[in-house]
């Protein structure tokens, strides 16, 4: 009989096996595994390595988001003690990297408004001026833009990478970016929608381009728009509408909300797991998700409606009394990740569509966040040094 | 006689026997269905059973592989029973997620030892479970606790653990 076989230890392949399925939703566990050893360390800084784990997880995580308060309301000229970027962030992981890094300067600055997050990059809107700059919180790098060419009374703006070739936005970072504005011309009696596109190669905003339909755009309300392939996609405040502004046609399309979807329902819309854009409201404690459905057959229209498509009951999963519910509201929505942030009178909750775990995220009692802008990223082991 | 289902014997490292149905088997490990088709062409003038050799398996944890194949790769044990369902969570992915969680709760040894054992027989799906159940016991324990259970030494220098502290600094 063959003596008895003893396993080997783990060895380098096996090892980066087993590193490589650290959850990247912890990120601390994957950056502490590196003092255990000198071989895990050498294995978890390889550069091979972390673009294949970035690659095997496929989805970047949630770390965080951006909130914004609903006092001061957007755009309002108030003079505020407004924070500083950083101090506007919650974690959603139990250690953050990105609340630990000293940022240099970020002591200095001053956001009034937290616009957008998008591949690794927040845009915000200065507190000194109409101005808005975009900050890589992982490398810590600002860029300051000049305001818009347009004087908006209200807006929604995007940011986003603008890098050929770049399909999953992975290890984008550091590339070319473009910034969106979308909103209403403060000068124009007709409340025009004006868009504005800025682009980190030219350093320079291109020449605004503007709304021919003759609608009333009403307000925006600064909720952070969605993004499908070059459309991206601005919610109208009272007008049942979005607004939808194609990138590569420079051109405006207006968008009905469901005939069903109410004046009290809040609405955040998405980009839904199969590409269409979502739409998601509150009705008492229960959460209404839409599907903008497209239709092929050109002589349809390329329009088939929405669909209703799932109904969550929030009560089942977060056992709080009716009475908190009474003005909840979807207040963002961290796409990829199928997460919504959801704001109750008991504080605001997040909402993991797939797993159905609820958990409570807001860290300012007696504040009310008007909206958030999850933060979703990589953050591997070579993004701190 | 063609509704008889054909099976082989796997022999461990440490001589026993396990049988198992050579079609199951087959679509479950790459590497015994490798030695099946090496087989092949002596078995079909003969009647007895294949045994084949798994050198580098004890019993224990080739039994334990079995149990995991039969449950996941034989289709008709996963439609006919029931059982398996009625206790999923509404959150559960797939039917056999308990069965997934129950199956890698286990002490670290034997969970090594099936991560070499799926590796070496080639098994995806349990490779990535066990996998991913040794990178989860990373959760919660300390650098000192880590290298305790996959008994590694330190063999870092007193200014070479500082100074990889200090780029990691942020994760403690």
């Amino acid at each position: 009989m063959a003596p008895p076989w003893s396993p080997p230890e783990l060895n380098d392949d096996l090892t980066e096996e087993i590193l490589l399925r650290v959850a990247p939703d912890k990120p601390a566990h994957l950056s502490r595994a590196s003092l255990v050893c000198k071989r895990w360390h050498r294995i978890i800084s390889d550069p091979g390595f972390l673009r294949r784990y970035r690659a095997f997880h496929g989805r970047a995580p949630l770390l965080g988001f951006f909130y914004n308060l609903n006092f001061p309301a957007p755009f309002s000229d108030m003079v505020f003690d407004f924070p500083s970027p950083s101090s506007r962030f919650v974690a959603t992981t139990a250690s953050s990297p990105l609340l630990h890094a000293a940022h240099d300067d970020d002591g200095d600055r001053r956001v009034s408004w937290a616009l957008d997050c998008r591949h690794g990059r927040v845009l915000f809107e200065k507190a000194d001026s109409r101005g808005l700059a975009v900050w890589d919180p992982i490398a810590d790098d600002w860029t300051d833009l000049p305001p818009p060419g347009i004087q908006y009374a209200s807006y929604s703006a995007a940011v986003l990478c603008d890098v050929a070739g770049c399909a999953d936005h992975r290890d984008c970072r550091g590339g070319r970016f473009l910034v969106v504005c979308i909103g209403c011309d403060v000068m124009s009696p007709t409340e025009t929608a004006y868009a504005c596109v800025y682009s980190s190669e030219d350093r320079a905003w291109q020449v605004p381009v503007s709304d021919g339909s003759g609608r009333r755009c009403c307000s925006f309300d600064g909720m952070r728009p969605a993004l499908i392939g070059d459309g991206i996609y601005c919610a109208v405040r009272g007008g049942y509408y979005i607004l939808k502004y194609d990138l590569v046609e420079r051109r405006f399309d207006w968008i009905n909300m469901p005939n069903r979807f109410g004046e009290k329902e809040s609405s955040a819309h998405a980009n839904n797991e199969d590409g269409s854009l979502g739409l998601a409201g509150m009705r008492g404690s229960r959460l209404y998700l839409w599907s903008r459905r497209w239709n092929n057959n050109p002589e349809e229209g390329d329009d088939a409606g929405w669909v209703q498509r799932r109904v969550v009951k929030l009560r089942k999963l977060l056992p709080l009394d009716i009475k908190y519910f009474i003005k909840a509201n979807v207040i963002g929505f961290a796409e990829g990740v199928g997460v919504f942030f959801i704001s109750t009178n008991a504080g605001v909750f997040t909402l993991d569509l797939k797993s159905r775990r609820v958990m409570k995220v807001s860290r300012h009692p007696g504040k009310k966040y008007r909206n958030v802008v999850p933060f979703i990223s990589f953050f591997t082991p070579d993004c701190a040094s | 006689m063609a509704s008889e289902k054909k099976v082989v014997f796997l022999r461990s490292s440490d001589g026993e026997a396990f049988e198992v149905s050579e079609e199951v088997i087959s679509a479950a490990s790459v590497t015994i269905k490798g030695m099946i088709d090496e087989e092949s062409p002596s078995r079909a003038d003969t009647a007895a059973t294949t045994t084949l050799a798994i050198p580098n398996v004890t019993a224990a944890t080739l039994s334990r592989v079995l149990h995991y194949v039969n449950k996941h790769f034989d289709a008709a044990a996963v439609v006919g029973r029931p059982d398996d369902y009625i206790f999923c969570a509404p959150g559960d992915e797939h039917p056999l997620a308990r069965f997934d969680d129950d199956f890698v709760d286990v002490d670290n040894d034997t969970l090594i030892d099936l991560v070499h054992a799926a590796e070496y027989l080639h098994i995806k799906k349990l490779f990535d479970l066990t996998c991913k159940a040794v990178a989860d016991k990373l959760k919660g324990r300390t650098i000192d606790q880590i290298r305790e259970t996959f008994g590694i030494v330190n063999d870092y220098t007193v200014e070479e653990e500082v100074e990889v502290y200090r780029e990691n600094s942020w994760a403690f």
